[in-house]
């Protein structure tokens, strides 16, 4: 009985294979390709047993991370030895035998970029049924003018296994913050770049603000360690702020409130609800050289769907302190107000109901067919639906609940 | 650390020398300088009665052990032992008092030299309480208050750290077994009846 019950824990289970939805590949010219909603990608890692046992021991909160050394083939193309772990925490972490979540850090071993990248994510969508809300979140912050991942979508094999389709995400880093300095969305590409995700104490979530004693708890991911004295700049002004009960002076200047209301609108306009705005948590904080403070988003997979962008709490004094403090003054909310309209207006005058489609018509057989997917074909259709609703009422959702006065 | 506990056990007198109760804790725990909340809800505790006025209390909490199991690579058992006296201070006060190991046991995931392997984990402290109890009308039932501090060192992926751990406690007991007035052999707080 006990080599039964042995055998039975240690055995992998074997979900078969899904559809080949890959494409066939194509020139690799620049990173384009990899990015593409017109093609699904096909990724390959090779792992060996040792690689597979210590993957396999992590857990939704294991902290470190094990990092362990991968072969890697994107779209044909040999990418040599990569570092391989899983990601994600409570909500979207998957063991190693389920759908994971992954992170490649492709320059790890080799000190060698692929096309420029330094890592690539791989998201599991385990939170997205129709593998269309991550997607479309990052191309509705992008479209607002607001810097955010490029995505795609891959087709993924471990060790031959078909592990399905995942979203292919463009990762926050060095070479993100140069692209976004190119196409002209941040105005420097070698600021401070710290991650906002909620962390966790034991095992009970804590979601990370900006606050007095909290720097410390951000991670520097890009830029120069100066001991979070940007940071704690900011956090020194908020806590001033909230416990006066009014801004403090300094906050009008180390806040870049013309990038960050954008933010906090296009976080309601996509509902995502384990975000800055709810929660706090799934963001980035950016800080050009010199200059104020900015917010962009990461992991976005609950997005469209939770909290209606028409739910009024969108305009209570909750959530992310920075929404909390522009709420409480007079010239923030107002400010805060007309850029929801305005982009309400703006966002409407985009196809997005074609982009929709367009995304659907690319992912369906890939996510319906998928061998490790937690979804029937009909849940996730019936997703679809609930996302294509969303984006057709979202913007008067928005007008009606920023309406003036 | 600071954590209120609430605990509530059948309490045993002669001829039944141990008591089962459960014990549920919540509070605010410091994490990196922020403080976190803390949950341990589904703690069993077993009173063993060596005298009336003295018995041994072993404590061990599920919650930490299943959450640990599931979402950590570092599985604990936190195991609590402590030897409690009560001194009566009147005809129904007492002050309890006790001392006793706070440990936890388990071990944690590694990576060495690229290969999984396990090692020890785990935390080694020394737990004092201090508090007033009372007891009810007739023996049925009584109540206690009291302070619970942890000194100790945790160990986690190898790495010693300290451990320290105050807790609030709220006792409830009541009893299965009630005595009888010929009952010479049950003495409440150690002989002022």
């Amino acid at each position: 009985m006990i080599t039964l019950l042995t055998l039975l824990a240690c055995e992998a289970p074997d979900y078969g294979a899904g559809p080949q939805v890959y494409a066939p590949p194509v020139p690799h010219e620049g990173d384009d390709w990899l990015f593409s909603h017109q093609r699904i990608n096909r990724i390959d890692i090779r792992l060996d047993p040792d690689a597979e046992e210590i993957l396999r021991a992590e857990r939704p909160l294991s902290a470190p991370r094990n990092e362990v050394r991968g072969l890697v083939e994107i779209d044909g193309e040999e990418v040599g030895e990569v570092g391989v772990r899983l990601r994600g925490h409570l909500g979207s972490f998957r063991r190693y035998d389920k759908k994971p979540k992954w992170k490649l850090d492709l320059n790890e071993f080799s000190g060698e970029r692929f096309h420029g990248l330094e890592a690539l994510s791989l998201n599991n969508g385990v939170q997205d049924p129709s593998m269309l809300r991550e997607v479309l979140a990052h191309e509705a912050f992008r479209a607002a003018g607001l810097p955010a991942s490029r995505s795609g979508y891959a087709q993924l094999f471990v060790n031959e296994r078909d592990y399905g389709l995942y979203v292919l995400l463009e990762t926050q880093d060095d070479r993100w913050l140069r692209r976004l300095a190119e196409e002209g969305v941040l105005a420097y590409d070698h600021g401070n770049l710290y991650d906002g995700s909620y962390l966790h104490a034991g095992w009970a979530p804590l979601g990370l603000d900006l606050g007095t004693g909290r720097d410390a708890l951000f991670d520097l991911e890009e830029g120069t360690d100066i001991d979070a004295f940007d940071l704690r700049q900011v956090s020194t002004a908020v806590s001033a702020s909230m416990e006066a009960g009014s801004w403090d002076p300094s906050l009008r200047t180390l806040v870049d409130w013309e990038e960050v209301i954008p933010f906090l609108v296009m976080e309601q306009w996509v509902g995502n609800t384990d975000s800055y705005r709810v929660s706090p948590n799934n963001y980035k904080v950016y800080f050009e050289p010199g200059g104020a403070m900015l917010l962009n988003p990461w992991d976005v997979d609950l997005s469209f769907g939770g909290r209606p962008a028409s739910d009024p709490r969108w305009r209570e004094e909750t959530g992310g302190v920075l929404a909390v403090l522009c709420l409480r003054d007079e010239a923030c909310a107002a400010a805060w107000a007309s850029t929801a309209r305005d982009l309400a207006d703006a966002m409407d005058a985009l196809s997005w109901q074609q982009r929709l489609d367009d995304l659907a018509e690319l992912s369906r057989e890939g996510a319906d067919g998928d061998p490790r997917g937690a979804f029937t074909p009909a849940q996730r259709e019936e997703d679809r639906a609930a996302v294509r609703h969303w984006l057709g009422i979202v913007g008067e959702d928005l007008r009606y609940l920023w309406r003036a006065p | 650390m600071i954590l209120l506990t609430l605990i509530f056990a059948a309490l045993a007198g002669p001829p039944q020398p141990v008591a089962l109760g459960f014990a549920a804790e919540v509070g605010s725990k410091d994490f990196r300088g922020v403080s976190a909340p803390a949950m341990d809800l589904f703690t069993l505790e077993a009173r063993v009665l060596l005298s009336p006025s003295t018995s041994v209390d072993l404590r061990a909490d599920w919650t930490q052990l299943f959450y640990s199991s599931v979402l950590t690579s570092s599985p604990r058992l936190p195991l609590l032992a402590l030897y409690h006296r009560r001194a009566p201070l009147g005809s129904r006060f007492a002050l309890g008092y006790a001392g006793g190991l706070d440990l936890a046991l388990g071990r944690d995931a590694v990576v060495v030299d690229e290969q999984l392997a396990h090692i020890a984990g785990g935390r080694l402290a020394v737990s004092g309480k201090l508090g007033v109890e009372r007891r009810g009308r007739r023996d049925r039932s009584s109540w206690g208050l009291s302070l619970r501090t942890s000194r100790g060192i945790a160990y986690t992926l190898g790495a010693p750290a300290l451990y320290r751990r105050t807790v609030l406690e709220f006792t409830l007991h009541r009893r299965v077994y009630t005595p009888t007035p010929c009952d010479s052999s049950w003495v409440p707080w150690g002989g002022d009846r």
